[in-house]
């Protein structure tokens, strides 16, 4: 049925809420109000107090208590509410939840999904909008999923909650309400650590995730009306662990590759990603990795957001300079 | 929204829950569309809510309280003094409302259409922004329909005040009767309202901008409805030209000359509409071309210069009336559904429930003339029929107005009860290419006054039977 | 005054060539009386008149190549008895009240797209068309002036049926008074061609009608597609069997079986497993379009040259209604007397060049444009094959697949030469895939 992002994430949660007994959902406002952009909505309803439960306004006690949970044996899915706030659980998150099954040499895991909004183009509050999967891209022991779209955000919603370790599980608030897919209504998983080819082409390269995908397929498609260039789309999907053979396999083909991420330049995942072509399949670049990023200021006020936020314009430009002779 | 301004998707955006919006409503959830309906208040628009229900409601009301003052003892009834209570009046009149109000909005929830409380406008072409008690709303719409209604028409002459100069809404929810009323206007809302507020008791000053009390009506019939008006105590002033408000009273002028004449406060000004100003829409930005006087500029299937957007209604700067209303809305939605479909009807049925009620619709027989047609009028009065006496009616009459060469039926008047009830099959007549000859083969019930429509036909034929016809008969006929 | 122009009737026909008028100036004619013989790709076609009234000019002389939207003849109409006024009826009855001073309303939805496709402003003498609102509805769902449409309900109404066929009419008006002419009787091409004989012993004559279709269709295919051709032999023994035990049952309902229904049977079978065999290559677009339908082309050959006809859906018919169909069409065709739908629009050509003598086959086909392959098919009779070290006499059929280079390589066409061989020698295959 057509669903949007919001309603697809609905449907995972309550069906892995269904299946699997150890599944508990928590954080503020999650529960009879289901979540400030309704996400759970109905879910405490539907499945009760104890599988469903807010929680006190505390990122480290909810990350905390959630870890506790994890390594008991349940399979907590936590809502921080916005990603900006995840900073304050940071200790939780890197200094016990990523390094639980290393510490303990395997004998405990921590199956544990920590949730959370973020994203720009919506003119939210400070802080609301930033983008951290950067951060954790260089945090070992965490994986960070960003879908950009319903029917990958309901499959691996399902993966992520079924993976025995931590995962960060980022949601573009922009992308939450503004366009339907059909999803099927069973339950399937969408495997983390790969990536998706969402237009194939031959000229060039487009890496991007979350919102970006569309600006990325739109600027693609413009490009090639342009040009009549074949530009490859691909969505990463999954932040940490980066698809490399898919990102290889793409450059390999076409030889020009763009990054476009909403996160900020530096040691972000454009540069990740330069790096591993650089590694693995330099002689096969014609031109440099362009990166089309967010600046390395903090996030701007919503007046300033639409200059920050990287647009079709922007990634055009970026794919007319590696096309270039 | 507790932060940001996130976008949602939408498949139709509807902006305004009147006729036009709440029917295009259901047909397009009729045809699988998932609908958003966008209004400030409950579903209904201004004629459920302050215009054409409340308006009938009371008219029959005053109906009511008129004849069982005057015509009871001719039929050998007798009753007690007939006093009426205006304040519970209007609370009938709201019961109405209210059931029809509530009937509408279980028909939506029915059809499933989302309701969004709020009014809407323009971001781009493709989105719109609404902002309501709840807060405020970013839609992205597959589709758009414009059925906003419009504004009533205000003149320097007559600037709506509220209190002096009201507007037809305003008069039918004053909270005082008005032991005098002006109306000014000469469309079906200003004679309905001297009907009304005249039958109550009111004295009633109807000022008519022109000669004639409707346009392009035939002059027959409108004197017999004229001939009500002043049975009922109405004055009626022609060519009445207004000046402005001035203390105590509304002053104006008539036809050419230049003495000043008073009529008393409240005066309603009938004039019609206007649209809303494209400002308050912000079509421009949604790339919707417009114009001042009729609104945006759209197609026969109601499609403006945005393929996405469409408009219906009062909107569109046409006859005010819920029967065009109802029509665009649903050729709209089927239009934006993909079907080739358009707003054409031949004829606009037109009716006013004065005393005796008038219903009119195709040509009037100097208007057919004028287009070129040798015609044929057969005219046949309400006294010759036998149910209009047994109501105790005897004024009024049917005229059909008929292509010579053809026989085809050009137009028709009743005037008479249940005018506006009868003219259905009129219309019906002259959409479909109807003979005189069709309408005389059929049956109708007797005695009804369905009959009208036989015998003005005919009377055109020159065989009514039931009047002695005045011109030789033709031999074969 | 009605310009009636050549309309197009789909299928790649841009142009006709004007045969013979049958009306002149100054004769009065009816609706549908035929008026015109035009020739279209290879099919010679009659039209009628699109209504009833007198001709009054004829621009299109014969001889001539007229095009798609070019005049070919001035009608006046006859004066009707039927219908009233356009506009005026819905322009008046709009005006409800008044505003102040008694400026007219703008009836804009009244004038608008719809209305102004018969008469923006009515003047005394035009008619509106007599028509039901539900009549109405039609002719603008399908795109007509309803005022155009000649009405037969009483007084001159127009009924739902008089839109549709006035729709379908208006679509393929070549078609509709189908009354082909005798091959014999074209006479406006013998008599366009006047012989001359030149010293030396030169003798010219001008390439017209079927065979300059043919030379043109020939040019085209020649000259735009890459030919490649592929010979096969397949053993007829199983086939001659199989069409003795099935010719009386077929004789008992009437029909003469021939080999060529139980070969188009197994064409059907090979392009359905190898659908490249029955795709075109857009040209334009680049794109390779894969027909789901199976229209076979049959050549036949006629005394004017070789035409093709057309067994439309072929998969969908039995062994007994392909043998009806193509008799049918053997015949029409002989007589020169195929519709338009009969010769055209075919996705795969069969050839059968056994019955012209010489070697019987081997030869190399053109494809029929824009096709992707043809098969020739030849003279099903002995010859000598070697098996098991032996020279053996064994009834053959003879094979000649040409094919569109760009599309099919070899590795395909043998592998359709090598399908069609297995279903000839083993025909009770065709069971397997039969409904």
């Amino acid at each position: 049925m057509q669903s949007t992002m919001v309603e697809a994430l609905n449907q995972a949660l309550a069906l892995e809420l269904e299946r699997d007994e150890r599944v508990v959902l928590l954080g503020q406002d999650i529960g009879p109000n289901g979540g400030v952009f309704r996400v759970t909505d109905q879910l405490q309803k539907r499945f009760g107090e104890q599988r469903v439960f807010d929680t006190p306004l505390s990122e480290s006690a909810i990350i905390g208590s959630s870890i506790g949970m994890a390594v008991y044996g349940l399979r907590p899915v936590a809502e921080i509410q916005f990603a900006g706030f995840l900073f304050l659980s940071m200790s939780q998150l890197v200094t016990q939840a990523a390094r639980i099954r290393f510490r303990s040499a395997g004998a405990f895991g921590c199956p544990l999904v920590v949730r959370s909004p973020f994203g720009g183009g919506v003119r939210t509050p400070e802080l609301h909008p930033d983008s951290v999967e950067g951060v954790f891209l260089q945090t070992p022991g965490i994986k960070v999923v960003l879908p950009s779209n319903p029917y990958d955000a309901k499959g691996l919603l399902a993966a992520a909650i079924d993976d025995p370790d931590p995962v960060i599980f980022l949601e573009h608030m922009k992308l939450y309400r503004s366009f339907r897919q059909e999803v099927p209504e069973e339950r399937y998983t969408i495997p983390l650590g790969k990536a998706n080819v969402v237009r194939e082409g031959s000229d060039a390269s487009v890496f991007a995730y979350g919102a970006m995908v569309q600006v990325a397929q739109e600027a693609a498609k413009q490009i090639g009306e342009r040009r009549g260039a074949s530009i490859e789309v691909i969505d990463l999907r999954t932040i940490w662990p980066l698809d490399e053979e898919a990102i290889v396999a793409s450059v390999e083909k076409t030889g020009r590759a763009v990054v476009v991420h909403e996160a900020p330049r530096a040691g972000g995942i454009g540069a990740e990603l330069t790096a591993i072509i650089n590694e693995r399949c330099l002689y096969s670049l014609l031109k440099p990795v362009e990166r089309v990023t967010g600046y390395d200021v903090p996030y701007p006020v919503p007046g300033h957001e639409d200059h920050y936020v990287p647009t079709v314009a922007r990634v055009s430009d970026a794919l007319e300079r590696v096309l270039a002779e | 929204m507790v932060v940001g301004d996130v976008a949602t998707a939408v498949d139709v955006l509807i902006l305004g829950a009147g006729p036009a919006g709440y029917v295009a409503a259901i047909r397009a959830a009729q045809l699988g569309r998932r609908v958003t309906l966008v209004d400030p208040g409950a579903p209904g628009g201004v004629c459920l809510h302050r215009g054409c229900i409340p308006l009938k409601a009371l008219l029959a009301t005053s109906e009511r309280c008129y004849q069982t003052r005057t015509s009871l003892d001719e039929m050998g009834i007798s009753a007690g003094p007939v006093s009426f209570d205006w304040a519970r009046m209007a609370a009938w009149k709201q019961g109405i409302v209210d059931r029809l109000s509530e009937g509408v909005a279980r028909l939506l929830s029915g059809n499933k259409v989302e309701r969004v409380s709020g009014k809407g406008w323009f971001i781009n072409g493709q989105e719109a922004r609404v902002e309501g008690e709840y807060g405020s709303h970013r839609f992205i719409f597959e589709r758009c329909l414009i059925a906003v209604g419009a504004k009533p028409r205000s003149t320097p002459a007559l600037p709506l005040d509220g209190v002096k100069i009201l507007t037809p809404e305003q008069a039918l929810a004053l909270s005082e009767f008005p032991a005098k009323l002006s109306i000014i206007g000469n469309d079906y809302i200003a004679l309905e309202l001297a009907t009304l507020f005249a039958r109550l008791g009111s004295a009633v000053t109807l000022l008519l901008p022109g000669a004639a009390l409707l346009d392009s009506v035939d002059p027959a019939a409108l004197r017999l409805v004229q001939a009500g008006l002043r049975a009922l105590g109405v004055q009626i002033v022609a060519n009445a030209r207004p000046v402005g408000p001035r203390e105590g009273a509304f002053v104006y002028t008539i036809g050419d000359r230049s003495e000043e004449q008073t009529a008393p406060f409240p005066i309603v000004a009938s004039l019609g509409a206007q649209p809303l100003p494209a400002d308050e829409l912000h079509l421009r930005d949604a790339g919707v071309k417009y114009e001042l006087e009729s609104g945006p500029v759209v197609d026969s299937s109601g499609r403006t210069s945005n393929e996405r957007v469409y408009a219906a209604g009062d909107c569109r700067g046409g006859p005010t009336l819920a029967s065009v209303a109802i029509k665009q809305a649903k050729v709209a939605a089927e239009a934006m559904n993909g079907a080739r479909v358009q707003y054409a009807p031949l004829v606009t049925p037109l009716v006013a429930l004065t005393a005796p009620e008038i219903a009119s619709v195709g040509l009037s027989s100097q208007a057919a003339q004028e287009a070129g047609y040798r015609v044929v009028t057969g005219r046949f009065p309400l006294a010759a029929n036998g149910r209009a006496l047994t109501l105790g009616a005897n004024a009024g009459l049917a005229l059909v107005t008929a292509d010579a060469e053809s026989e085809a039926v050009l137009g028709v008047t009743l005037v008479g009860p249940h005018a506006a009830d009868l003219i259905g099959q009129a219309v019906l007549a002259v959409e479909m290419g109807a003979t005189l000859t069709d309408l005389t083969e059929i049956l109708y019930a007797h005695p009804t006054l369905s009959e009208m429509l036989l015998e003005g036909a005919e009377a055109a034929l020159n065989r009514a039977i039931h009047i002695l016809a005045t011109s030789p008969t033709k031999a074969g006929t | 005054m009605l310009e009636f122009r050549l309309p197009d009737v789909g299928e790649g026909i841009h142009e006709a060539e004007i045969l013979r008028w049958m009306v002149q100036p100054g004769d009065q004619v009816k609706i549908d009386q035929p008026m015109v013989e035009i020739q279209t790709d290879k099919s010679v076609a009659e039209i009628g008149s699109p209504i009833s009234g007198t001709v009054a000019e004829i621009r299109a002389r014969p001889g001539t190549i007229a095009h798609v939207g070019d005049i070919l003849i001035v009608l006046e109409p006859q004066s009707s008895t039927t219908g009233a006024k356009a506009a005026s009826a819905g322009a008046e009855g709009v005006r409800a009240g008044g505003l102040s001073g008694g400026a007219p309303l703008a009836a804009n939805e009244f004038t608008d797209e719809g209305r102004a496709v018969s008469t923006a402003s009515p003047t005394v003498g035009q008619r509106r068309a007599l028509a039901a609102p539900a009549a109405r509805k039609m002719a603008f769902e399908l795109g007509i002036d309803i005022d155009q449409v000649p009405g037969t309900g009483p007084g001159g109404r127009v009924t739902m049926e008089d839109v549709r066929s006035f729709a379908a009419r208006a679509k393929a008006a070549p078609e509709h008074a189908i009354a082909a002419t005798n091959g014999a009787a074209a006479p406006g091409v013998p008599a366009l061609s006047t012989p001359l004989t030149e010293p030396g012993g030169e003798q010219r004559e001008p390439l017209v009608g079927l065979r300059r279709r043919i030379a043109e269709r020939m040019e085209l295919a020649w000259r735009t597609i890459p030919h490649a051709t592929a010979f096969g032999e397949a053993d007829g023994a199983a086939l001659m069997a199989l069409r003795e035990e099935l010719k009386p049952q077929a004789e008992k309902q009437g029909i003469h079986l021939t080999y060529l229904p139980l070969l188009v049977k197994i064409v059907v079978q090979v392009l359905k497993e190898l659908p490249i065999f029955n795709a075109s290559l857009d040209e334009a677009r680049r794109e390779i379009v894969y027909k789901r339908f199976y229209h076979i082309g049959l050549a036949t050959d006629t005394p004017d040259g070789l035409l093709i006809s057309v067994v439309r859906d072929a998969d969908r018919r039995t062994l007994l209604d392909l043998a009806r169909e193509i008799n049918r069409l053997v015949e029409a065709g002989r007589a020169r007397k195929l519709t338009l739908q009969e010769s055209t629009g075919s996705t795969f050509t069969l050839n059968n060049v056994g019955s012209f003598g010489g070697s019987g086959g081997m030869g190399v086909p053109i494809i029929n444009p824009p096709e992707a392959a043809i098969l020739a098919v030849g003279a099903l009779r002995e010859r000598p094959v070697a098996r098991q070290g032996q020279i053996i006499a064994r009834p053959t059929l003879p094979l000649s697949l040409s094919f569109d280079h760009r599309l099919i390589d070899g590795a395909g066409s043998s592998a359709f030469l090598a399908r069609f061989q297995e279903l000839v020698e083993h025909p009770s295959l065709l069971l397997l895939n039969c409904y």
